[in-house]
């Protein structure tokens, strides 16, 4: 079947089996290993991406069923040299060890500030409750968050093809939630 | 940023920009042209003997290169290393592929290589093997009288038995105490867990003959040595490269068959192989920690010294001697003393063969086994003669001038200052708004703290050494012992 997407601003087509996953899409046909796979049962969050400005575990979607989307991985969050301000937080505030989870976490944390850029500490820790992380314990993961609330901007979240918010009503109770404390950005 | 002194100074890791952009390679990233993918069949049951395997379906898979069985993969120079070989101990042998026995469930029993993971996959489902069933042996204990025997020169399923300590002295202790207490203590299994499971890819360079093998490893060099010996090269033509790892927790402290097979396919096809474990299946063949049964008894005077140890650790060393299983509960058996000067310790272990996923390394790898019990008893006594557990700990603290102290059970402590480190514990709780529960959370910062010393084990003229000694005759003591032991 055909796929194609545009991935960190880069467009692609390819003809893959139906049953690709997207992950093995990304890492494996496109080469962008960044993103990771932890647990292949859509536990872990290792594989988080942003689909159409929605933060997405790229392992529990089919490849094909992003065709036509607008992907953002990890690779694609850096504006040049310049670090996203929840990467700068991680690298600050200790918010990793090994790194396996970081690429997943740092995306899920991405979609937790776009939609509500002051959590507090619970909204942080809910916010990520999708994502484990084997190493740190979590609560410097949880500092890097809020140092990256603290020093980022409502343009670090804005990205191509952001369909989030006109699909936020069919959603769960607490992705509308989310949504609704977005409030100015 | 000009640092005066490292201890308590800020430093951002140089690691982190790979890490956080994405740019980090893990042994799953490694891309190599004309790649192979490998994928494990392995056994559903935890005991049986293969009848037959049939592969026919899984070769007939599109883009399947080769399907193997323990018949077809070829000889081997060397079983998988077992590191330690302790005298006396009856030891396992173990080959990438199950030869004639599966001994635990997720047992490799084929290999496949094919173009794709999906392909590879796809044929180790269609495998087919027909078992003749086995007893399952799963419990430590029974273990010892079970009839069925995981391994034929081990009928009572005892891998070895060692004594530490001073079994007559510590008995005399014992006879004139004024209190004791007895536990019996599960530490139970787990599983290591890392984000990355494991995971190898092998390159075969025929012209030099030179081996390439990346890992997730935490051994690259004990891995580069023993790939050469089972595999019959030179060690020199052996390059092992440990790539950035997603954790490993003492998991990755070993060599596993996947590692094996991936490179001898590799060498047979030309092609680089690679496998990765995917989240199921490190649950069934990566190692597990922990896994002990831990009988404990402590003899103190009327003061609230301690007079003596005694303990007997059953050991589960699940179904195969993996490259450290046997040293794992024998650090257990050094560490009896803790932190604590205690004038009389006698150890038993008894190490024991089951039909489940071997044990070996898990962060502190036995140690931790051992300060968990001594803890547990510490509070056990504590409570039995109505002294509050800190004042205890106290009283039976080895004292910093008693350094460097020799424990009974043969280790050298060099250096040590205990008592400031539980003042500090007890000041935590009160600190975090535990107040109210103040007993509760002190006791769980010392058990923390417990762990949190450093023994050194060289070798000193006046230190017991432990004694190593496996016994012929069957383990331990009898059903009725046991029971009157177990109370609590």
């Amino acid at each position: 079947m055909k796929v194609a997407v545009t991935v960190n601003g880069k467009k692609y087509e390819h003809d893959v089996e139906p049953r690709m996953l997207l992950v093995h899409y990304l890492r494996d046909t496109l080469g962008l290993t960044g993103t990771h796979i932890g647990c292949d049962t859509s536990q872990c969050g290792a594989c988080t991406v942003v689909v159409n400005g929605e933060v997405v575990k790229s392992c529990t979607i089919f490849a094909v069923q992003a065709n036509g989307a607008s992907i953002m991985t990890i690779e694609g969050l850096a504006r040049g040299e310049k670090l996203h301000p929840i990467q700068a937080g991680f690298w600050e505030e200790h918010g990793l060890q090994c790194g396996f989870c970081t690429p997943g976490m740092i995306l899920s944390a991405w979609g937790l500030l776009k939609n509500n850029p002051n959590p507090t500490e619970d909204q942080i820790r809910h916010g990520i409750d999708g994502n484990i992380c084997r190493c740190t314990g979590y609560q410097h993961i949880v500092n890097a968050i809020k140092w990256a609330a603290k020093n980022g901007k409502a343009e670090d979240y804005s990205v191509e093809g952001d369909t989030s918010a006109q699909v936020v009503e069919s959603r769960s109770p607490y992705t509308a939630r989310t949504a609704d404390q977005a409030g100015g950005r | 940023m000009a640092i005066k002194t490292m201890v308590g100074a800020r430093v951002k890791r140089t690691e982190d920009p790979r890490l956080i952009t994405g740019g980090a390679t893990y042994t799953d990233d490694v891309r190599l042209v004309d790649i192979l993918y490998g994928a494990v069949a392995r056994s559903p049951i935890a005991h049986g003997r293969i009848k037959s395997i049939d592969t026919s379906k899984a070769e007939q898979v599109p883009g399947v290169v080769a399907v193997y069985t323990a018949k077809t993969i070829g000889d081997f120079a060397a079983p998988l290393p077992n590191g330690w070989n302790l005298t006396g101990v009856r030891a396992t042998r173990r080959y990438p592929l199950a030869v004639d026995l599966v001994r635990m469930v997720g047992d490799p029993i084929a290999w496949v290589v094919a173009e794709s993971r999906y392909a590879a996959r796809d044929a180790a489902e269609l495998i087919e093997a027909d078992y003749e069933e086995l007893p399952a042996v799963v419990d430590v204990e029974g273990a010892l009288t079970s009839s069925t025997a995981v391994w034929e020169n081990a009928p009572d399923n005892m891998a070895y038995r060692i004594e530490v300590g001073d079994k007559a002295a510590t008995e005399k202790a014992f006879a004139g105490a004024h209190k004791t207490v007895s536990l019996r203590i599960v530490n139970q299994r787990l599983l290591p867990n890392p984000m990355e499971t494991r995971g190898v890819v092998a390159k075969w360079d025929a012209g030099p003959q030179q081996l390439t093998v990346w890992a997730t490893s935490q051994i690259p060099h004990l891995l580069r040595t023993n790939l050469a010996a089972v595999l019959a090269l030179p060690e020199q033509k052996v390059r092992v490269i440990v790539p950035e790892v997603g954790g490993g927790f003492g998991c990755k402290l070993n060599v596993y068959g996947e590692d094996v097979l991936a490179c001898r396919t590799a060498m047979l096809h030309n092609r680089p192989v690679k496998w990765i474990e995917d989240r199921r299946e490190s649950y069934f063949s990566t190692i597990h920690g922990r896994g002990q049964v831990d009988y404990v008894d402590l003899a103190v005077d009327q003061n609230g010294k301690i007079l003596g140890l005694k303990t007997k650790i059953l050991a589960d060393l699940g179904s195969y001697a993996q490259i450290n299983t046997e040293a794992i509960p024998t650090l257990s058996t050094l560490m009896l003393s803790g932190c604590y000067d205690i004038p009389a310790i006698y150890g038993e272990l008894i190490a024991v063969y089951t039909t489940t996923t071997p044990t070996d390394a898990y962060r502190g790898a036995g140690r931790p086994e051992a300060i968990h019990l001594v803890e547990r008893i510490m509070d056990s006594a504590a409570r039995e003669l109505g002294i509050d557990p800190a004042e205890f700990r106290r009283r039976n603290f080895i004292a910093p001038e008693k350094f460097p102290y020799a424990t009974k059970t043969g280790v050298i402590y060099d250096s040590g200052d205990y008592e400031p480190a539980l003042d500090k514990a007890l000041a935590w709780p009160t600190t975090r708004g535990c107040a109210a529960s103040r007993s509760r959370c002190a006791r769980g910062a010392r058990s923390f703290w417990g762990s949190a010393y450093r023994p050194t084990s060289r070798s000193a003229g006046s230190a017991r050494r432990p004694r190593w000694v496996a016994s012929a005759g069957r383990a331990g003591q009898s059903a009725s012992s046991r029971a009157a032991r177990s109370r609590s």
